[in-house]
């Protein structure tokens, strides 16, 4: 459980700090540069979310299956 | 039927919408996506809290089967969501005001629902060969129900506070865009369909082990 | 009611029959005192840090000293017999006073060392000395509970700090801001504070007592 915790905890720290990027910009800049850079830096942010979000599913997904199984054979018993 | 599996389908969708189809704030402009993630962890922390509370309350008013336990893995899954909330406030604050952190009511409550999963966690963690653990570790849960609700819900509303009005408010009316008021919702249940698929796991994980105990 | 006071009686004998822990906790509170005023050397501290660094000290003393009451029953092996004896709402009560009586004894002590060696006058006095009985009655009142707690999981002090901190922010919070008006101005508009103290410690000794079975009852 604890290996579990760990790793999602760290995928969710870095969802969160991928945000970093966006700081890099002053609010009033953003404003004014709509079509600019900042939808380049957008996208790449947005990438890194999904592909950590796919990551933590995945993980998530086969863990959720082998207790699955798991439970089928304690029933079957 | 596993609700928590909704996930799977509801948490890409809200960070789909939160950068593609939620609009930009005026001020703030992108960096106010941070919203759609901060909001609902802040959430789940609190929602994870009352849940091992009356869980406690139940076990010590009736008793049940691995209910500390269950009051365990929420208040795990708690602090995770309570430090990450710090973190992303902090982030988002160094943007819109310009220091990191600065004890505002909401921030300091967030703070003390940190140590009190901490102090929790340690209590229970000291425990360990005591039988009477899962009692004392309710008792603790319950006595901190007592404090909590004061600072989380009552203070910030009544003294000045940095975090804006437009949720919690005086008048207790949601004053935001609606289309940002959407891609919340969608966000808020992602991460709360999150927090009970993992829930639902670990305490799988527990059923499995005592079974595989006796 | 004779129970709760014979349980009294029995535990300031044991108390004066070696009254370590009672030293140990002034003479820590004095240390600290005496090693920041030293360290200042002789500046004068605004009141909001003099206030701050008061509660500092009585937390960490109640932290040292308001441990032993339970870590020694279990130490001694006379924990069982009280819970033959006697009912647990009856334990508590007559610990949670001896608490009181205690700590009230170490704030008095500590409380005019610090105001002399910080070198400040204090304003209003009936308000610091209400803030600092309904203070110190809130600190009493959640550390009598959870050092029952602390000593069922070994009796370390760490733990107690640890879990006794979250409770205790909001009191002493509420403390340290009203100690820092008494010693500054005369005002009396902050008395709604230590209304707001007595209050919390009720709270706080209402849910104890109802808890204080499950945690001192082992089945």
């Amino acid at each position: 459980m604890n290996k579990l915790k760990k790793t999602v905890s760290f995928l969710l720290l870095s969802a969160a700090l991928f945000f970093h990027p966006l700081f890099a910009d002053t609010p009033l800049e953003t404003a004014q540069n709509e079509e600019s850079a900042d939808n380049g830096a957008l996208w790449n942010v947005l990438l890194i979310v999904l592909v950590v979000w796919l990551g933590l599913a995945a993980y998530l997904f086969r863990i959720d299956r082998k207790i699955s199984k798991i439970e089928r054979e304690l029933h079957e018993e | 039927m596993k609700i928590g599996r909704l996930v799977y389908i509801f948490m890409p969708a809200a960070i789909l919408s939160a950068f593609l189809l939620a609009p930009k704030a005026e001020i703030l402009g992108d960096s106010s996506r941070v919203i759609y993630f901060h909001v609902p962890l802040a959430m789940v922390s609190v929602i994870s809290f009352v849940y091992a509370g009356i869980i406690s309350l139940v076990y010590l008013l009736r008793g049940g089967a691995l209910l500390p336990e269950k009051a365990r893995n929420s208040a795990g899954i708690g602090i995770v969501c309570t430090a990450l909330t710090a973190l992303t406030g902090s982030l988002w604050a160094k943007m819109a005001w310009g220091s990191y952190w600065n004890w505002d009511p909401r921030e300091t409550s967030i703070i003390i629902l940190l140590l009190i999963y901490t102090a929790y966690l340690s209590l229970y963690a000291s425990l360990e060969n005591n039988t009477n653990r899962g009692k004392i570790c309710s008792a603790y849960l319950i006595l901190t129900m007592a404090v909590m609700p004061f600072f989380v819900f009552v203070i910030p509303r009544v003294y000045h506070s940095l975090h804006p009005d437009t949720i919690i408010n005086s008048e207790g009316v949601i004053k935001i865009e609606t289309s940002m008021r959407a891609v919340l919702l969608i966000s808020a249940a992602a991460f709360v369909l999150l927090y009970i698929y993992l829930m639902d796991i670990k305490n799988r994980l527990l059923n499995i082990e005592k079974v595989k105990h006796e | 009611m004779a129970e709760i006071l014979r349980n009294l009686k029995k535990d300031i004998r044991v108390e004066f029959r070696n009254p370590s822990a009672l030293g140990t906790a002034i003479s820590f509170a004095c240390i600290i005192t005496l090693a920041v005023s030293i360290v200042s050397a002789g500046i004068p501290f605004p009141p909001m840090i003099q206030a701050i660094l008061l509660w500092i000290i009585l937390f960490f003393s109640a932290m040292n000293a308001l441990l032993h009451i339970f870590t020694r029953e279990e130490e001694e092996h006379t924990a069982l017999f009280l819970r033959l004896k006697i009912s647990a709402e009856s334990i508590y009560i007559s610990k949670l006073i001896f608490n009181a009586a205690f700590f009230f004894f170490i704030e008095a002590v500590v409380c005019p060392v610090f105001i002399f060696f910080a070198g400040s006058s204090v304003k209003n006095p009936l308000l610091f000395v209400s803030t600092v009985i309904g203070g110190g009655l809130a600190i009493v009142s959640a550390s009598t509970i959870l050092s029952a707690m602390a000593a069922k999981a070994g009796g370390k002090g760490t733990l107690f700090t640890v879990i006794s901190f979250p409770l205790l922010l909001p009191a002493l919070l509420v403390s340290i801001s009203t100690t820092a008006v008494s010693i500054e101005s005369q005002d009396f508009i902050e008395y709604n504070n230590v209304f707001f103290l007595f209050a919390f410690s009720a709270a706080i000794i209402a849910i104890s007592l109802l808890l204080f079975k499950y945690i001192w009852i082992e089945e």
